[in-house]
C-alpha cells in the first residue's frame, strides 16, 4: 500500500500524533465512486493523483458524494472523543486547470449511513469565480456562499487547513481555512453545528461540480494529506 | 476517574463510555504556549452589579467580590468588566485567527443560592453597550455549568445532557474562538477539573454582526436569594492569539 508521508514539519512545528507514530497510510483506489467523477486515482509517495473524468455528469451541490476514499479504516484513525481535536492538512500540489469547470475535494466525518454522511464536511470547491471554502454539516445543505468580499481568486488555494473539535453537546464542527502558497489566510469558514449519530465514517471525496468549460478528456488534481490528532486542551500549552 | 466525563465514543454508535480521551495530552505544539495576562485597565461596573475588584500587577490574579447586597441583573445585561481590546496585548482578530483563553479559577462564589458568571466576550463596536460577539464562561448557581453562545446577552444556557458540575468542581475554562469570513466568530468552551481532566465542554452559535473589535471579561451576578454578605471569586487570565495556520505547523508568510 502507498504511504502518504506524516506532515514532515519541515515549514514549522512538528505535528503530533501523526508524526510521533510514523506515516500516514492512504488506499489508492476508491471506496466508492457513484457517479465516475474520476476516472483514474493513484498514490504515490504520499502523492494522491485524481483524473476527473470530464465526460461524465457533474453535481453541481456539495451535498453531493463523489469519488471518495473510506479513511476511517486506516490504521492510523481512531474514532474521536469528547474534547479531542483532529487537524488535516491538504496541501494541493496541482489544481485542476480547466477554471471553467467546477470541482471540490473535500473531508466528510460522519455517520455510516450508506447513501449519506451526515457529519460535517470540510475542504475546497473550485468555483467558476474562485476558490471557496467549504464548512458544512449534515448532507442536505445547500452550496455555500461566496465570502463577502468575494471568492479568492481561482487557484489561488495552495493549502486548506482545517480543525475538527468534538463537543460534548454536538457531534462535531469544523473550521476551514484556505491558505495560498505563501500561507497568507484566503477564506475561513466554520460550520454549524450537528447533532446526528456517530461519527463512523471519514471520507476524502472528489467532486465534479460543473462543465462549463472542457467536456471531454480529463482534468488532473494532486494533492497530499496530512493529519494528527490532538486534544483541544493541547491546542495551546496551559501557562 | 470515576463517573465523569462519560464521553461519547464514537467508535460505538451513540455510545457513551467514561474513558475521556483528552486533558492529558501526549505532546504540545511548543509555539503555542499561552501567556498570563496582567491586566492593566480599570474595572467598568456600569451597573454597580459588583464589589470591590482587584488585579495584582505582579502575578496577574484578579479577585473579584459579589457584593450580595448589590442589585442583581437579568443575564441580557452587560456586567463589570475588563475592557481587553484596551490591553497592550490584544489586537483585532482577523479571518482564520484563533484565541484561546484560559479562565483559571483559584476560588469560586461559595453563596450557592445566588447567581454569578464569568466570562470572555468578543464581538462588535458598532453599539457601546452591547458585545453582539460570542459569550464563552461559566456560570456558577450551587452547581458549575459552562456558557457559550452568541449576540450581546449573558443569557441562561441549558444544561449539557450529562448534567452540572458540582459546585467549585470546574478549576479551569478554556474558551476557543475562531474567526471566519462570512461570520464573526464561533466557540467552544471546556471545563477541566482541579486535576487538567475534561469534565464539560460545549460550543456556541455563530455570529454574523460585524468585525469582533471588542473584547471584554465580564463577571457579574444574575439572581440572588441572599441579599447579605458576598462572595469572592479569584483567577488568572490566560491567552494566546494563534491561527489556523499556526495549528497546521505552517509557518507565517514572508
Amino acid at each position: 500500500m502507498p504511504i502518504l508521508p506524516a506532515f514532515k514539519g519541515e515549514e514549522g512545528v512538528d505535528w503530533l500524533t501523526a508524526a510521533a507514530g510514523g506515516a500516514l497510510a492512504i488506499p489508492d483506489s476508491l471506496t466508492s465512486n457513484p457517479f465516475g467523477h474520476v476516472s483514474s486515482l493513484s498514490v504515490a509517495d504520499g502523492l494522491v493523483t485524481a483524473l476527473f473524468n470530464l465526460t461524465t455528469t457533474p453535481q453541481p451541490a456539495v451535498k453531493e458524494r463523489g469519488a471518495r476514499i473510506r479513511l476511517d479504516e486506516e490504521e492510523w484513525w481512531t474514532f474521536p472523543s469528547v474534547g479531542d481535536a483532529d487537524v488535516f492538512l491538504i496541501d494541493i500540489t496541482t489544481p485542476p486547470s480547466d477554471t471553467a469547470n467546477g470541482y471540490a475535494l473535500l473531508l466528510e466525518i460522519g455517520d455510516a449511513n450508506a447513501g449519506e454522511n451526515r457529519g460535517v464536511t470540510g475542504g475546497i470547491w473550485w468555483t467558476n469565480t474562485g476558490d471557496r471554502a467549504v464548512a458544512r454539516f449534515d448532507r442536505t445543505v445547500d452550496n455555500e456562499t461566496a465570502d463577502p468580499d468575494g471568492d479568492p481568486s481561482r487557484n489561488s488555494t495552495a493549502k486548506v487547513a482545517m480543525l475538527i473539535l468534538y463537543p460534548e453537546t454536538i457531534d462535531a464542527l469544523i473550521f476551514v481555512v484556505l491558505l495560498d502558497s505563501d500561507n497568507n489566510v484566503l477564506s475561513a469558514d466554520f460550520s454549524p453545528p450537528f447533532t446526528n449519530v456517530g461519527l463512523a465514517r471519514l471520507y476524502i471525496n472528489h467532486l465534479f461540480m460543473d462543465n462549463g468549460g472542457a467536456v471531454t478528456g480529463t482534468d488532473t488534481l494532486e494533492y497530499t494529506l496530512s493529519h494528527t490528532r490532538t486534544t483541544a486542551a493541547d491546542l495551546g500549552i496551559a501557562v | 476517574m470515576s463517573t465523569y466525563p462519560p464521553v461519547r465514543d464514537y467508535s460505538t454508535p451513540n455510545g457513551w463510555t467514561t474513558s475521556p480521551s483528552s486533558g492529558s495530552g501526549e505532546v504540545a505544539i511548543p509555539n503555542l504556549a499561552l501567556t498570563r495576562r496582567i491586566l492593566a485597565n480599570a474595572v467598568l461596573d456600569p451597573f454597580d452589579n459588583v464589589g470591590p475588584v482587584t488585579v495584582d500587577g505582579g502575578t496577574g490574579e484578579i479577585d473579584i467580590t459579589f457584593d450580595h447586597t448589590k442589585a442583581a441583573r437579568t443575564w441580557d445585561f452587560r456586567r463589570a468588566r475588563f475592557d481587553l481590546e484596551a490591553e497592550s496585548w490584544w489586537s483585532t482578530p482577523q479571518k482564520g485567527d484563533v484565541d484561546i483563553f484560559d479562565m483559571v479559577i483559584l476560588e469560586s462564589p461559595a453563596e450557592g443560592g445566588n447567581t454569578f458568571f464569568l466570562g470572555v466576550e468578543v464581538g462588535d463596536g458598532a453599539v457601546a453597550a452591547e458585545n453582539r460577539g460570542v459569550n464563552v464562561g461559566i456560570r456558577w448557581q450551587g452547581f458549575d455549568r459552562l456558557l457559550v453562545h452568541n449576540n450581546q446577552s449573558w443569557e441562561q444556557v441549558a444544561a449539557v445532557p450529562n448534567g452540572d458540575r458540582t459546585a467549585g468542581e470546574i478549576a479551569k475554562v478554556r474558551a476557543i474562538i475562531m474567526y471566519g469570513s462570512k461570520q464573526t466568530n464561533f466557540a467552544m468552551v471546556l471545563g477541566y477539573d482541579s486535576g487538567d481532566t475534561l469534565v464539560q465542554s460545549r460550543w456556541g452559535v455563530a455570529t454574523t454582526n460585524s468585525d469582533p473589535a471588542d473584547a471584554y471579561l465580564s463577571f457579574g451576578m444574575h439572581a440572588k436569594t441572599v441579599g447579605t454578605g458576598s462572595s469572592t471569586a479569584r483567577l488568572y487570565l490566560d491567552h494566546i492569539r494563534t491561527s489556523m495556520r499556526e495549528i497546521a505547523g505552517l509557518p507565517a508568510p514572508p
